[in-house]
C-alpha cells in the first residue's frame, strides 16, 4: 500500500516545488549546449545571439572547407581506430583480471584504470614527450595510440560489470557439450558480455572523439582533429565552429539513443 | 522411440553391447591450498548402473564429479571410462553429459539452439540433427517449447531440457550435480520419477550428486555415502539403511537411535554396556573396544502394549513419553529414558493409538535389528554440519 502511493505523482506545494527545482536544473545543464544550435544557423559572421538572420553557411563551410574537412575525418577515423583496439585490449584485459591467477591483479588493474584518475594535462605531457623523439607526436598513430589508453578503462569497466554477472558454469557446459576453449568464448561467452563490451566501445568512441588535451599536444597544423581544430578557431570569428558543435552533439545523442535502444532489446530478448 | 536410440547409439561409434559406459575412480585426490577436498576415493560403477554420491556439502561429491567431467585435475589418481585412462582428456572431449544445478542453458539461445548446441560441435548434418532433437526432446517431454528461450520457461522445464541437451549427443556416461536442488519439494519427486525412467529407457551410466538422503535411496541403484573428502562406504539403499558401517552413514543416511558403550563379545552376541545400560546386538567384526555405538533405526523400537511385546532375549528400556508426532502415514514417539537419554520410535500410524505424551512406556527390541560398530567406524558426524545441510 505505502509502495504504491510513493510511486504516485506528487501533489501539493512540495510535488509543485520538486517540478520547478527539476525544471530549472535541466534548463541550468542543457541551456549552455544547446545555445550552439540557433548560433550555427546564423546568418552574420558573428557570435551575436540571438541570431537575428538565418543561413546554413557555416554548414557548408563546415564541410567543404579543406581544414574543417580533414579534422572532421581525422576525429572519426582515429575514434574508430581507437574503438576497435581499445575494444579488443580493453575486453582481453578485463578477462584477464577476471580469470587470471596472475599474481598482485590489484595492481594490474589499478595501472589499467590510472589514466581516469591521473589527470588529463599530465599524461598528455607525458605522452607528448615520449612520441616525439619516436615521430608519433603529429601522427595519426600517436593519436590513436593516445586515445586507446585513455578509452581502456572505460571498456575494462564495463565489460569487468558484465563478466561479474556472468555465470561460468555456462563454460562448463559448454565445454561438456563439446566445445572447445575458443568456441566457447565465441559462441556463450562473447554473447553474454556483449551489450558490456559494445557500451565500453561507444564510450571509447566517444572518449576520443572529444578528447582535447592530449590531441592539443600532439597535433600539427596539417594533422589536427576536430576539437583541436574547434579550439585553434575560437579566436576567429567564426559560427563554423557553432556548426560543428551541433554535429557532434547530434552525433553523441544519436549515438545514446541507440545505447538505450540497444539495451532495451537486449533486456526484452527481441 | 526406444529402438530409435539403440540404432543411433550403434551408429555413434559406440563400442560393444552395452549403452552405458564403465567408470573407474581410483585413489582420487584433490587438494586446495590449505585443505583437503579429496581424499584417496576409489569407486568401480559398472555400465548402466545409477550411482549417487550422497554427502554434505564440502564433503567432496562435487569436486569429485567434476574431475569426472574434466573440470577439475585431480592431483594424484586416476580416472577410466571403459578401461582406458581419460586424465589427459579435456572436457569438451570427453563426451560425458552434465546436467547443473542451476540448469546452465546459454540464455541467449532457443530451447532447440540449446538442444542442436552439441550436435553443431559434432557437425552433425542438418535433417539427421532436426531427427535427434526431436527424439530427445519428445524423451524429456518438452516438445512444445522449442522456440521458447530458458526465462520464459520454469525451473522444472528449465532442468528438462538441460537433460535433454545433457542426453542428445548420445553420451554413455551422464553426470548431474544436485539438478533438483533449486527445484520445490512436488516438482523434485516428479523429477526424480522421471530420471529413474530415462535412466531405464537409455541404459547409460548415471553418476548423481546431492546431499538429500532420501533422493539417493529412491533413485539409485547404489550409494557412495561421502564425508570429509573419503567414501564412508558403497552400497545399495538397503545395505546402508540396514547395515551402516559407520556411525556417519547411520545418522546421515535415515534416523536412527545410538547407544554408545563398552563393547565385548557374548558367544554370537555382542554387548554393548555403560553406567546406565547393558544391550545386546549382533556380534561385531573386531574385538572388544571401549568406544563402541548400537545403532537401532526407530521404526525397529517397540512400545510395548496389549499384543505387542518383546520375546526372549529383547533389549528393554523403561521411560516416559515426551511427544507424539502425527506424520500422516506414520507416527513418531519421542521417549525419554530413565537415564535422561531421548530415543524415537517409529510405528505406523493404523497400529491402534499410542500412548500419550507423560506416560510411562516400555520399549524394546530384538538384537538382530541394531547394527554394532566398533574401531574407527563410531566416529559419528559433524552435528552443526548436519543441521546446516539437512533442512
Amino acid at each position: 500500500m505505502n509502495g504504491l502511493k510513493a510511486r504516485r505523482p506528487r501533489t501539493g506545494a512540495a510535488g509543485v516545488l520538486l517540478r520547478i527545482f527539476g525544471g530549472v536544473m535541466v534548463i541550468w545543464l542543457l541551456a549552455p549546449i544547446l545555445v550552439v544550435i540557433p548560433l550555427s544557423f546564423t546568418g552574420k559572421q558573428s557570435f551575436e545571439f540571438p541570431p537575428t538572420t538565418w543561413s546554413t553557411e557555416w554548414y557548408h563551410q563546415l564541410f567543404t572547407a579543406p581544414e574543417w574537412v580533414e579534422a572532421l575525418t581525422h576525429s572519426v577515423v582515429i575514434a574508430l581506430l581507437v574503438v576497435v583496439l581499445a575494444g579488443v585490449l580493453g575486453t582481453a584485459c578485463a578477462i584477464g583480471l577476471d580469470r587470471g591467477v596472475l599474481p598482485g591483479k590489484a595492481v594490474v588493474r589499478g595501472l589499467v584504470l590510472s589514466p581516469i584518475i591521473v589527470p588529463v594535462v599530465i599524461v598528455a605531457v607525458g605522452v607528448y614527450l615520449v612520441f616525439l623523439p619516436w615521430r608519433l607526436a603529429g601522427h595519426e598513430l600517436g593519436f590513436v595510440l593516445a586515445h586507446t589508453a585513455l578509452a581502456i578503462p572505460f571498456v575494462v569497466i564495463s565489460v569487468s560489470t558484465s563478466l561479474a554477472g556472468f555465470d561460468r558454469r555456462l563454460e562448463q557446459a559448454a565445454a561438456s557439450l563439446g566445445a572447445s576453449p575458443w568456441s566457447t568464448f565465441l559462441r556463450v561467452t562473447l554473447p553474454a558480455i556483449g551489450p558490456g563490451i559494445f557500451a565500453g566501445a561507444v564510450l571509447a568512441f566517444i572518449t576520443s572523439f572529444d578528447e582535447v588535451v592530449t590531441a592539443l599536444f600532439l597535433s600539427t597544423p596539417t594533422m589536427k582533429t576536430l576539437p583541436v581544430q574547434m579550439f585553434q578557431t575560437i579566436n576567429n570569428v567564426d559560427p563554423t565552429i557553432a556548426a560543428a558543435s551541433t554535429l557532434v552533439l547530434a552525433g553523441t545523442a544519436a549515438i545514446m539513443l541507440l545505447v538505450l535502444i540497444f539495451n532495451r532489446n537486449v533486456r526484452s530478448g527481441s | 522411440m526406444i529402438t530409435r536410440v539403440d540404432t543411433d547409439v550403434e551408429k555413434d561409434e559406440m563400442s560393444g553391447s552395452t549403452r552405458g559406459a564403465a567408470l573407474g575412480l581410483t585413489g582420487l585426490v584433490k587438494r586446495y591450498e590449505d585443505s583437503v577436498a579429496v581424499d584417496d576415493v576409489s569407486l568401480e560403477i559398472p555400465a548402466g548402473e545409477f550411482v549417487t554420491l550422497l554427502g554434505p556439502s564440502g564433503s567432496g561429491k562435487t569436486t569429485t564429479l567434476n574431475m569426472i567431467a574434466g573440470f577439475t585435475q585431480a592431483d594424484e589418481g586416476q580416472i577410466q571410462l571403459d578401461g582406458k585412462a581419460i586424465d589427459r582428456v579435456p572436457a569438451h572431449k570427453r563426451n560425458i553429459g552434465v546436467v547443473f544445478q542451476h540448469y546452465a542453458l546459454f540464455p541467449h539461445m532457443t530451447v532447440e539452439d540449446n538442444v542442436a548446441f552439441p550436435l553443431k560441435r559434432r557437425r552433425m548434418a542438418k535433417a539427421e540433427r532436426a531427427t535427434r532433437i526431436d527424439e530427445v526432446l519428445d524423451l524429456v517431454r518438452m516438445k512444445d517449447f522449442v522456440k521458447r528461450y530458458p526465462r520464459q520457461l520454469s525451473g522444472g522445464q528449465q532442468q528438462r531440457v538441460a537433460l535433454a541437451r545433457a542426453l542428445v549427443f548420445n553420451p554413455r556416461l551422464l553426470l548431474m550435480d544436485e539438478p533438483l536442488g533449486a527445484l520445490d519439494k512436488k516438482l523434485r519427486e516428479w523429477l526424480q520419477l522421471e530420471f529413474k525412467r530415462i535412466h531405464q529407457e537409455l541404459g547409460i551410466t548415471f553418476v548423481y550428486v546431492t546431499h538429500d538422503q532420501e533422493e539417493a535411496l529412491v533413485l539409485s541403484d547404489r550409494i557412495a555415502v561421502f564425508n570429509h573428502g573419503k567414501i564412508e562406504q558403497v552400497g545399495t539403499a538397503t545395505e546402508l539403511y540396514e547395515r551402516p558401517e559407520t556411525l556417519f552413514v547411520a545418522e546421515f543416511v535415515g534416523e536412527s537411535n545410538c547407544f554408545k558403550g563398552r563393547y565385548r563379545r557374548d558367544g554370537d552376541l555382542g554387548i554393548i554396556a555403560s553406567e546406565q545400560f547393558e544391550l545386546r546386538g549382533p556380534a561385531a567384526h573386531g574385538g572388544d573396544d571401549p568406544n563402541a555405538v548400537l545403532v537401532v533405526r526407530p521404526e525397529r523400537v517397540n512400545i510395548r502394549r496389549d499384543g505387542i511385546s518383546p520375546s526372549n532375549g529383547a533389549n528393554i528400556l523403561q521411560g516416559t513419553v515426551k511427544q507424539v508426532i502425527y506424520l500422516g502415514s506414520a507416527r513418531k514417539t519421542e521417549v525419554v529414558l530413565s537415564d535422561g537419554r531421548e530415543l524415537v520410535v517409529r510405528e505406523s500410524a493404523s497400529v491402534g493409538t499410542g500412548p500419550a505424551a507423560g506416560q510411562p512406556v516400555e520399549v524394546f527390541w530384538a538384537p538382530d535389528d541394531s547394527v554394532l560398530l566398533t574401531g574407527g567406524a563410531s566416529v559419528g558426524p559433524d552435528l552443526d554440519q548436519l543441521a546446516n545441510e539437512v533442512k
